[in-house]
């Protein structure tokens, strides 16, 4: 168990390092400083929590429909918490003293309170409209208090909304032609560049880097139509966009699991190509016959946009950051373009070829993280490979004996390359301590 | 001015603006829901349920398509006002579409959307979508709504009806009778 802060200045003591009255004035000193910033976030995040909760509550108190109240009355409470809530939210903003926990709790109050507003009000005089339609009128209400509040939780809220709404919109395209989701997105957009700028490493800066990819992910499945199978190279090439971008030197500044762009990225594209490395995706495109219609479907435009994306991500970061070693998942994206091309006139091929890219991946994985000692990275590789194997499981017809040796090598290669990683690291570092203790 | 004052203004902005947009509905229907003349409307339902907005029923107008000429140019999503005459029972029948609204004293006009057009044999038959189609109901009372309502329709002498306030083309929906029991009370 690490030891505290209490005893470590008394080990000093007991060693010599400090005499009794050096060691007296900095445990006075301590006990008169503030809470430490940990307890504050702690009081932040519960009463984010509180405040989610109780809008929850509100929400699901109002859809259980108060037939019994005058209409005045209904009225009077569906307005109260949205006044209320602007109110305490310019207090906490405008007040005599910066209260940054009560800010951010005002600003989810307000979230809930304008939704739940705008819902009672359409509750109370029957007012016909699509969801999409109320989760916009709502997201373009609160967007503003992101830049008025300056609060990341806000932008976080109106993120999450925003993507709530394109993916509804989305799914019911026929009654909303225009989706307003990037419009959102974009008015946004300002805030989260001014969090990339002065806050690079907070934690809410960081929920950005999964809430932003996953939204667009999510974003992307909601233009599926008529020429489907296009989805999965445009997928390919939004996940190499996310994977690229993570490789720029802010988000590699950051640790490896925080970064959304790199993990979401990476796993993405992986999953893509397992998916891929079945034969269900490359017969029906093999069987797929040109037509016009086909070009003008959303999975067009959206493949050209990410493909694009893809492209200028990768020039922009092989000059940011020209070693490209790191990034061994970089040019999947164009090698796949090439072998969905194959697709459409050959079914046998382009599967192999999945597979083949898939191993090839999985080795230069374990390469890069042999190369840069990182157990993490040198197991991701095996796992890849340990999931193509899988997969091939459930489709190949080669018999049980073969899968089991196939699946005993992976399971070796496991054990040996971790065992030869902490040997090593274990050789050059034969006390095992800390070297910065 | 101060960055601090100009914040202020812009907040008090934002305010007013997150207050107007309810509040311009609240003042509109108000006005449809005092001014506007009765009006009832034969219907048949379903039973749907939105997360944010509670339970509510989505209503089916018996009057919701019309026939119109090959060579008129109504096209789907088009808004359109339904010009419609009260029979002997107050229940409106339609009596003709138009591109815009208005006043005529035997007539009592709604607006509504074309949701699509059919082709027939030498016509084409109009399918509208009324803007009060939606009723929300304490959440318990929904499910008997939609039983009594299945009973209503197998009862030929029983007729379902929404009642509506109807204000220079704009409609607010008061209530929904079976026979003359309301749903509401």
């Amino acid at each position: 168990m690490p030891l505290t802060f209490e005893q470590r200045i008394d080990e000093l003591l007991q060693a010599g390092v400090i005499d009794p009255d050096t060691h007296q004035r900095i445990r006075n000193y301590y006990a008169t400083q503030k809470q430490p910033a940990s307890l504050n976030r702690t009081i932040l995040v519960f009463g984010i929590l509180g405040a989610l909760l109780v809008g929850l509550g509100a929400i699901l108190i109002i859809a259980h429909n108060w037939d019994t109240l005058p209409r005045l009355s209904r009225l009077i409470i569906a307005f109260l918490p949205l006044i209320a809530s602007q109110l305490f939210c310019g207090w906490t903003i405008f007040g005599d003293k910066a209260r940054p926990a009560l800010k951010e709790i005002a600003v989810t109050c307000l979230f809930f309170a304008i939704g739940a507003c705008l819902a009672l009000v359409s509750q109370i005089y029957h007012i016909e409209g699509s969801l999409a339609n109320f989760l916009l009128a709502w997201a373009a209400l609160y967007i503003p208090v992101i830049y008025l509040a300056r609060s990341s939780i806000a932008s976080l809220l109106a993120v999450a909304l925003a993507a709530y709404y394109g993916f509804t919109a989305g799914i019911m395209s026929y009654q909303h032609p225009f989706n307003w989701y990037f419009a959102l997105m974009a008015a946004i957009a300002p805030y989260y560049l001014l969090l990339l700028r002065r806050q690079p490493f907070a934690n809410t800066t960081v929920f950005h880097h999964w809430l932003i990819p996953i939204s667009l992910t999510i974003m992307l499945g909601t233009v599926a139509g008529s020429g489907g199978n296009l989805l999965f190279p445009a997928y390919v090439n939004l996940f190499s966009v996310f994977y690229l971008a993570g490789n720029l030197p802010l988000f590699r500044e950051q640790k490896r699991r925080l970064s959304g762009y790199l993990v979401l990225g990476s796993l993405g594209i992986i999953v893509t190509l397992l998916i891929c490395s079945f034969d269900f995706l490359w017969q029906d495109l093999a069987s797929t016959k040109f037509n016009v219609g086909l070009y003008k479907s959303g999975e067009v435009y959206a493949f050209a946009v990410t493909l694009l994306a893809a492209i200028g991500m990768l020039v922009y970061v092989s000059r940011l950051v020209p070693d490209s070693t790191a990034r061994p998942l970089q040019y999947v994206f164009a090698v796949f373009l090439v072998i969905f091309i194959i697709g459409y006139f050959d079914s046998k091929l382009p599967q192999i070829l999945v597979n083949l890219l898939l191993l090839v991946l999985s080795i230069l994985v374990i390469r890069k993280g042999i190369r840069t000692d990182r157990l993490e990275i040198l197991n991701y590789g095996l796992l890849i490979l340990s999931a193509q194997v899988l997969c091939r499981f459930f489709d190949t017809e080669i018999s049980f004996l073969l899968r089991g040796l196939l699946f005993i090598s992976v399971g070796t290669g496991f054990f040996v390359a971790n065992y030869q990683m902490i040997s090593r690291r274990k050789s050059l570092n034969p006390a095992g301590k800390n070297p910065l203790s | 001015m101060k960055s601090s004052s100009i914040a202020g203004i812009l907040f008090i902005a934002m305010m007013t603006i997150q207050l107007y947009v309810p509040i311009r509905e609240v003042i509109r229907k108000e006005r449809v829901w005092h001014s506007g003349i009765t009006a009832k409307m034969q219907l048949a339902p379903i039973d749907p349920s939105d997360p944010f907005r509670g339970k509510f029923i989505t209503l089916s107008f018996r009057e919701n398509t019309i026939d119109v000429s090959t060579r008129s140019e109504w096209k789907a999503g088009q808004e359109v006002y339904v010009f419609m005459k009260p029979d002997n029972n107050r229940l409106l029948h339609i009596d003709h579409l138009g591109a815009f609204y208005s006043e005529d004293k035997n007539l009592i006009c709604l607006k509504a959307t074309i949701q699509r057009l059919n082709d027939k044999q030498g016509y084409k038959e109009v399918r509208l979508l009324y803007p009060f189609e939606q009723f929300y109901m304490e959440e318990s009372k929904a499910p008997k709504a939609e039983e009594a309502y299945q009973s209503a329709l197998r009862d030929s002498s029983t007729i379902a009806y929404g009642l509506l306030s109807v204000y220079k083309g704009e409609a607010v929906i008061r209530d929904i009778l079976i026979g003359e029991k309301s749903l509401i009370k």
